[in-house]
Protein backbone atom coordinates (compact mmCIF):
# COMPACT_ATOMS: atom_id res chain seq x y z
CA UNK A 1 0.00 0.00 0.00
CA UNK A 2 2.38 2.23 1.49
CA UNK A 3 4.92 1.43 -1.98
CA UNK A 4 1.68 2.27 -4.37
CA UNK A 5 1.33 5.94 -2.86
CA UNK A 6 4.98 6.22 -2.73
CA UNK A 7 4.54 5.25 -6.62
CA UNK A 8 1.86 7.36 -7.20
CA UNK A 9 3.48 10.52 -5.82
CA UNK A 10 6.49 10.00 -7.77
CA UNK A 11 4.00 9.82 -10.98
CA UNK A 12 2.37 12.66 -9.94
CA UNK A 13 6.03 14.94 -9.25
CA UNK A 14 7.15 14.00 -12.51
CA UNK A 15 4.04 15.28 -14.18
CA UNK A 16 3.83 18.52 -12.13
CA UNK A 17 7.91 18.79 -12.58
CA UNK A 18 8.19 21.97 -15.09
CA UNK A 19 11.33 22.84 -16.02
CA UNK A 20 12.25 26.54 -15.98
CA UNK A 21 12.02 27.97 -19.78
CA UNK A 22 15.23 28.24 -21.63
CA UNK A 23 15.97 31.85 -21.53
CA UNK A 24 18.03 34.36 -22.99
CA UNK A 25 19.49 37.91 -21.49
CA UNK A 26 20.69 40.04 -23.67
CA UNK A 27 23.60 42.54 -22.86
CA UNK A 28 25.26 45.79 -23.27
CA UNK A 29 28.75 45.70 -24.34
CA UNK A 30 31.72 47.62 -22.60
CA UNK A 31 30.82 51.06 -24.73
CA UNK A 32 27.30 50.58 -24.04
CA UNK A 33 25.86 49.41 -27.33
CA UNK A 34 23.53 46.55 -28.08
CA UNK A 35 23.06 44.21 -30.34
CA UNK A 36 20.10 42.15 -31.01
CA UNK A 37 19.14 38.71 -30.66
CA UNK A 38 16.23 36.66 -32.31
CA UNK A 39 14.80 34.25 -30.62
CA UNK A 40 12.95 31.02 -32.72
CA UNK A 41 10.80 28.06 -31.44
CA UNK A 42 7.96 26.11 -33.75
CA UNK A 43 5.76 28.50 -32.16
CA UNK A 44 7.09 31.78 -32.84
CA UNK A 45 9.57 34.36 -33.19
CA UNK A 46 10.58 37.18 -30.88
CA UNK A 47 13.73 39.65 -31.29
CA UNK A 48 15.22 41.62 -28.14
CA UNK A 49 17.44 44.67 -28.64
CA UNK A 50 17.54 46.47 -25.18
CA UNK A 51 20.33 45.83 -22.87
CA UNK A 52 18.93 43.59 -20.21
CA UNK A 53 15.72 42.63 -22.37
CA UNK A 54 15.23 38.97 -21.78
CA UNK A 55 13.12 36.07 -23.81
CA UNK A 56 12.17 33.00 -22.07
CA UNK A 57 10.32 29.78 -24.67
CA UNK A 58 6.70 29.39 -22.51
CA UNK A 59 4.91 25.90 -22.46
CA UNK A 60 3.16 26.74 -25.04
CA UNK A 61 6.43 27.04 -27.37
CA UNK A 62 5.73 30.79 -27.72
CA UNK A 63 8.29 33.19 -27.07
CA UNK A 64 7.44 35.25 -24.27
CA UNK A 65 9.92 38.76 -23.53
CA UNK A 66 10.79 40.06 -20.32
CA UNK A 67 13.86 42.65 -18.42
CA UNK A 68 15.76 41.65 -15.73
CA UNK A 69 18.35 44.56 -14.61
CA UNK A 70 22.03 44.93 -13.82
CA UNK A 71 22.18 43.89 -10.81
CA UNK A 72 20.04 40.87 -10.90
CA UNK A 73 22.43 39.67 -13.85
CA UNK A 74 25.42 40.47 -11.69
CA UNK A 75 23.97 38.36 -9.04
CA UNK A 76 22.58 35.55 -10.82
CA UNK A 77 25.58 34.92 -13.18
CA UNK A 78 28.92 36.94 -11.60
CA UNK A 79 30.50 33.36 -11.90
CA UNK A 80 29.63 32.87 -15.73
CA UNK A 81 30.62 36.08 -16.81
CA UNK A 82 33.98 35.92 -14.56
CA UNK A 83 34.74 32.85 -16.19
CA UNK A 84 34.62 34.98 -19.50
CA UNK A 85 38.47 35.22 -20.94
CA UNK A 86 39.33 38.71 -21.95
CA UNK A 87 38.61 40.46 -25.20
CA UNK A 88 40.88 40.01 -27.78
CA UNK A 89 43.10 43.22 -28.47
CA UNK A 90 44.81 44.56 -30.90
CA UNK A 91 47.71 47.28 -31.45
CA UNK A 92 49.08 49.44 -33.79
CA UNK A 93 53.11 50.21 -33.77
CA UNK A 94 54.16 52.71 -36.58
CA UNK A 95 57.40 53.12 -38.21
CA UNK A 96 60.40 55.54 -39.50
CA UNK A 97 59.76 55.47 -43.17
CA UNK A 98 61.89 52.80 -45.15
CA UNK A 99 62.98 51.47 -41.72
CA UNK A 100 62.44 48.66 -39.49
CA UNK A 101 63.00 51.03 -36.38
CA UNK A 102 59.89 52.00 -34.36
CA UNK A 103 58.56 55.57 -33.80
CA UNK A 104 59.47 57.20 -30.63
CA UNK A 105 55.32 57.44 -30.03
CA UNK A 106 55.18 53.27 -30.61
CA UNK A 107 57.43 52.77 -27.49
CA UNK A 108 54.02 53.26 -25.26
CA UNK A 109 52.08 51.35 -27.27
CA UNK A 110 54.53 48.44 -26.73
CA UNK A 111 54.25 48.86 -23.14
CA UNK A 112 50.56 48.49 -23.08
CA UNK A 113 51.17 45.87 -25.55
CA UNK A 114 53.40 44.06 -23.12
CA UNK A 115 51.40 44.92 -19.92
CA UNK A 116 48.11 43.38 -21.49
CA UNK A 117 50.07 39.85 -22.91
CA UNK A 118 51.10 39.84 -19.33
CA UNK A 119 47.57 39.05 -18.05
CA UNK A 120 46.54 37.12 -20.37
CA UNK A 121 46.46 33.05 -19.50
CA UNK A 122 48.00 31.48 -22.62
CA UNK A 123 48.29 34.49 -25.30
CA UNK A 124 47.90 33.67 -28.94
CA UNK A 125 49.12 36.17 -30.84
CA UNK A 126 49.22 37.92 -34.12
CA UNK A 127 51.90 39.58 -36.00
CA UNK A 128 51.13 41.65 -38.96
CA UNK A 129 53.47 43.79 -41.19
CA UNK A 130 52.40 46.43 -43.34
CA UNK A 131 54.48 49.21 -45.33
CA UNK A 132 53.32 52.33 -47.38
CA UNK A 133 53.50 52.70 -50.93
CA UNK A 134 56.99 54.76 -51.35
CA UNK A 135 59.23 52.04 -53.18
CA UNK A 136 58.45 49.06 -55.19
CA UNK A 137 55.71 46.31 -54.37
CA UNK A 138 58.37 43.55 -53.83
CA UNK A 139 60.48 45.49 -51.58
CA UNK A 140 57.84 46.31 -49.54
CA UNK A 141 56.80 42.29 -48.80
CA UNK A 142 59.81 42.43 -47.62
CA UNK A 143 59.82 44.90 -45.44
CA UNK A 144 56.66 44.42 -44.08
CA UNK A 145 57.68 40.90 -43.13
CA UNK A 146 60.95 42.34 -41.42
CA UNK A 147 58.76 44.74 -39.51
CA UNK A 148 56.98 42.04 -38.33
CA UNK A 149 59.70 39.86 -37.49
CA UNK A 150 61.37 42.63 -35.26
CA UNK A 151 58.30 43.23 -33.34
CA UNK A 152 57.94 39.63 -33.00
CA UNK A 153 61.88 39.38 -31.72
CA UNK A 154 61.16 42.35 -29.72
CA UNK A 155 58.43 41.10 -27.47
CA UNK A 156 60.47 38.00 -26.87
CA UNK A 157 63.32 40.18 -25.58
CA UNK A 158 61.11 41.72 -23.51
CA UNK A 159 60.02 38.23 -21.74
CA UNK A 160 56.79 37.52 -23.34
CA UNK A 161 55.26 34.08 -23.50
CA UNK A 162 52.80 33.61 -25.67
CA UNK A 163 51.22 29.96 -26.72
CA UNK A 164 51.91 30.79 -30.19
CA UNK A 165 53.33 33.82 -32.08
CA UNK A 166 52.81 34.20 -35.50
CA UNK A 167 54.24 36.86 -38.27
CA UNK A 168 53.10 37.46 -41.59
CA UNK A 169 54.06 40.49 -44.35
CA UNK A 170 51.09 41.95 -46.29
CA UNK A 171 53.26 44.66 -48.00
CA UNK A 172 51.24 47.82 -49.19
CA UNK A 173 48.13 45.78 -50.19
CA UNK A 174 46.49 46.28 -47.38
CA UNK A 175 46.55 49.95 -46.21
CA UNK A 176 44.92 51.96 -43.18
CA UNK A 177 44.51 55.00 -45.30
CA UNK A 178 44.34 54.55 -49.17
CA UNK A 179 46.87 56.16 -51.16
CA UNK A 180 48.23 56.46 -54.51
CA UNK A 181 51.59 54.90 -55.58
CA UNK A 182 54.43 56.44 -54.32
CA UNK A 183 52.73 58.15 -50.84
CA UNK A 184 55.09 58.39 -47.68
CA UNK A 185 51.74 57.66 -45.43
CA UNK A 186 53.10 57.19 -42.16
CA UNK A 187 49.44 55.59 -40.47
CA UNK A 188 50.57 52.92 -43.17
CA UNK A 189 53.62 52.13 -42.06
CA UNK A 190 52.71 49.89 -39.20
CA UNK A 191 52.89 46.45 -37.27
CA UNK A 192 49.37 45.48 -36.21
CA UNK A 193 49.57 42.96 -33.35
CA UNK A 194 46.55 41.07 -32.31
CA UNK A 195 46.11 39.91 -28.98
CA UNK A 196 43.96 37.33 -27.58
CA UNK B 1 75.43 -3.99 -45.84
CA UNK B 2 72.68 -5.15 -48.62
CA UNK B 3 69.94 -2.36 -49.09
CA UNK B 4 66.57 -4.46 -49.31
CA UNK B 5 64.63 -3.97 -52.92
CA UNK B 6 61.55 -2.01 -51.90
CA UNK B 7 63.03 -0.41 -48.39
CA UNK B 8 63.39 2.89 -50.55
CA UNK B 9 59.80 2.99 -51.44
CA UNK B 10 58.88 2.16 -47.79
CA UNK B 11 60.80 5.03 -46.90
CA UNK B 12 59.05 7.37 -49.54
CA UNK B 13 55.92 5.83 -48.25
CA UNK B 14 56.31 6.72 -44.80
CA UNK B 15 57.63 9.87 -45.55
CA UNK B 16 54.85 10.54 -47.67
CA UNK B 17 52.12 9.37 -45.31
CA UNK B 18 53.72 11.30 -42.55
CA UNK B 19 53.63 14.58 -44.38
CA UNK B 20 49.28 13.38 -44.91
CA UNK B 21 49.16 13.19 -41.57
CA UNK B 22 51.15 16.79 -40.84
CA UNK B 23 48.59 18.20 -42.89
CA UNK B 24 45.71 16.68 -41.95
CA UNK B 25 46.62 17.97 -38.20
CA UNK B 26 46.86 21.38 -39.80
CA UNK B 27 43.81 20.79 -41.04
CA UNK B 28 41.68 19.84 -37.82
CA UNK B 29 44.22 22.40 -35.83
CA UNK B 30 42.05 24.25 -33.06
CA UNK B 31 38.44 25.85 -33.65
CA UNK B 32 39.51 27.69 -30.47
CA UNK B 33 41.11 27.80 -27.39
CA UNK B 34 40.26 27.37 -23.87
CA UNK B 35 41.42 29.87 -21.93
CA UNK B 36 40.04 29.78 -17.70
CA UNK B 37 39.37 26.54 -16.37
CA UNK B 38 38.02 26.62 -12.45
CA UNK B 39 36.62 23.38 -10.94
CA UNK B 40 36.44 19.91 -13.30
CA UNK B 41 36.23 21.03 -16.97
CA UNK B 42 35.81 18.12 -19.53
CA UNK B 43 35.72 17.67 -22.79
CA UNK B 44 34.22 14.57 -24.56
CA UNK B 45 35.87 13.72 -28.23
CA UNK B 46 34.08 11.18 -29.71
CA UNK B 47 34.34 8.48 -27.39
CA UNK B 48 37.08 9.35 -25.22
CA UNK B 49 37.08 12.27 -22.52
CA UNK B 50 40.05 14.34 -21.79
CA UNK B 51 40.65 16.79 -19.26
CA UNK B 52 41.43 19.90 -20.63
CA UNK B 53 43.88 22.72 -19.12
CA UNK B 54 44.41 26.45 -20.45
CA UNK B 55 45.79 26.18 -23.80
CA UNK B 56 43.75 23.34 -24.93
CA UNK B 57 42.75 23.57 -28.63
CA UNK B 58 39.17 22.56 -28.82
CA UNK B 59 37.46 20.81 -32.41
CA UNK B 60 34.64 20.71 -34.16
CA UNK B 61 31.79 18.61 -32.35
CA UNK B 62 33.61 18.63 -28.87
CA UNK B 63 30.90 18.45 -26.22
CA UNK B 64 32.56 20.77 -23.19
CA UNK B 65 31.55 20.00 -19.76
CA UNK B 66 31.49 21.68 -16.21
CA UNK B 67 31.09 20.31 -13.12
CA UNK B 68 29.51 21.82 -9.86
CA UNK B 69 30.84 24.99 -9.03
CA UNK B 70 33.09 24.62 -12.09
CA UNK B 71 33.65 27.05 -15.11
CA UNK B 72 35.25 27.52 -18.52
CA UNK B 73 36.03 30.21 -20.65
CA UNK B 74 36.47 29.82 -24.23
CA UNK B 75 38.15 31.96 -27.37
CA UNK B 76 37.23 30.84 -30.74
CA UNK B 77 38.97 31.27 -33.55
CA UNK B 78 36.47 34.43 -35.09
CA UNK B 79 37.25 36.08 -31.74
CA UNK B 80 33.94 34.61 -30.62
CA UNK B 81 33.86 34.66 -26.66
CA UNK B 82 32.30 31.63 -24.65
CA UNK B 83 32.40 31.20 -21.17
CA UNK B 84 29.87 28.11 -19.35
CA UNK B 85 29.07 28.13 -15.83
CA UNK B 86 28.56 25.05 -13.47
CA UNK B 87 27.29 22.06 -14.61
CA UNK B 88 26.50 23.28 -18.54
CA UNK B 89 27.23 20.91 -21.35
CA UNK B 90 27.82 22.80 -24.42
CA UNK B 91 28.02 21.10 -27.94
CA UNK B 92 30.37 22.81 -30.23
CA UNK B 93 28.50 21.74 -33.73
CA UNK B 94 29.74 23.50 -36.49
CA UNK B 95 32.61 26.09 -36.87
CA UNK B 96 34.48 27.40 -40.06
CA UNK B 97 36.27 30.67 -40.59
CA UNK B 98 38.43 32.02 -43.27
CA UNK B 99 40.67 34.55 -41.70
CA UNK B 100 41.16 36.50 -45.08
CA UNK B 101 37.32 37.01 -45.54
CA UNK B 102 36.65 36.73 -42.00
CA UNK B 103 33.51 34.69 -42.87
CA UNK B 104 32.90 31.18 -42.20
CA UNK B 105 29.88 29.52 -39.82
CA UNK B 106 29.60 28.72 -36.28
CA UNK B 107 26.58 26.12 -34.50
CA UNK B 108 26.55 25.57 -30.71
CA UNK B 109 24.31 23.83 -28.52
CA UNK B 110 23.72 24.31 -24.71
CA UNK B 111 22.30 21.01 -23.93
CA UNK B 112 22.42 21.96 -20.26
CA UNK B 113 23.45 25.30 -17.85
CA UNK B 114 24.70 28.65 -18.69
CA UNK B 115 26.75 29.69 -21.48
CA UNK B 116 27.43 33.94 -22.05
CA UNK B 117 28.71 34.38 -25.47
CA UNK B 118 30.10 37.46 -26.88
CA UNK B 119 29.96 37.58 -31.07
CA UNK B 120 33.45 37.50 -33.14
CA UNK B 121 34.12 38.04 -36.63
CA UNK B 122 31.59 35.83 -38.37
CA UNK B 123 28.59 38.07 -36.86
CA UNK B 124 29.91 40.93 -38.18
CA UNK B 125 30.80 39.46 -41.59
CA UNK B 126 28.26 37.08 -42.32
CA UNK B 127 25.65 36.78 -39.39
CA UNK B 128 22.92 34.30 -40.96
CA UNK B 129 26.13 31.78 -40.62
CA UNK B 130 25.81 31.42 -36.39
CA UNK B 131 23.36 29.98 -34.74
CA UNK B 132 23.30 29.03 -31.08
CA UNK B 133 20.61 26.49 -29.46
CA UNK B 134 19.40 24.52 -26.77
CA UNK B 135 16.52 21.82 -26.93
CA UNK B 136 13.42 24.17 -27.48
CA UNK B 137 15.05 27.88 -29.22
CA UNK B 138 17.37 28.98 -32.08
CA UNK B 139 19.13 32.01 -31.62
CA UNK B 140 20.44 34.26 -34.06
CA UNK B 141 22.67 37.10 -33.70
CA UNK B 142 23.34 40.37 -34.48
CA UNK B 143 26.64 41.86 -32.81
CA UNK B 144 26.18 41.67 -29.68
CA UNK B 145 26.45 39.55 -25.89
CA UNK B 146 24.03 37.31 -24.27
CA UNK B 147 23.64 34.59 -21.51
CA UNK B 148 21.12 31.69 -22.54
CA UNK B 149 20.44 29.79 -19.67
CA UNK B 150 19.00 25.91 -20.34
CA UNK B 151 17.67 23.22 -17.84
CA UNK B 152 18.35 21.08 -20.95
CA UNK B 153 14.52 19.39 -20.10
CA UNK B 154 12.93 20.46 -23.71
CA UNK B 155 9.31 20.20 -24.65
Amino acid sequence: MEAAIFAIAVGLAALLYQPAPDKVVLLPGPDGAVGRVIVTTPKGEQEISHAYETAAVQQNGRVETGSASAESVAERYGALLQARPARPASYLLYFVSGSDELTPESQTALAALKQDVATRPVPEILVIGHTDRVGAAEANEALSLQRAQMVADLLRQLGVQPKSLDVTGRGERDPLVPSADGVDEPRNRRVEVSVR
Amino acid sequence: MRIRPGSWARTCLCGLALLLCQQALADIAGIGTIKTITGEVQVQRGAATLTPVPGFELQEQDVVRTGAASTVGIVMRDKTILSAGASSELRLDKFNFDNKTQTGAMQTTLRKGRLSAISGAIVKHSPEAVQFKTSTMTLGVRGTEFIIETEGGGS
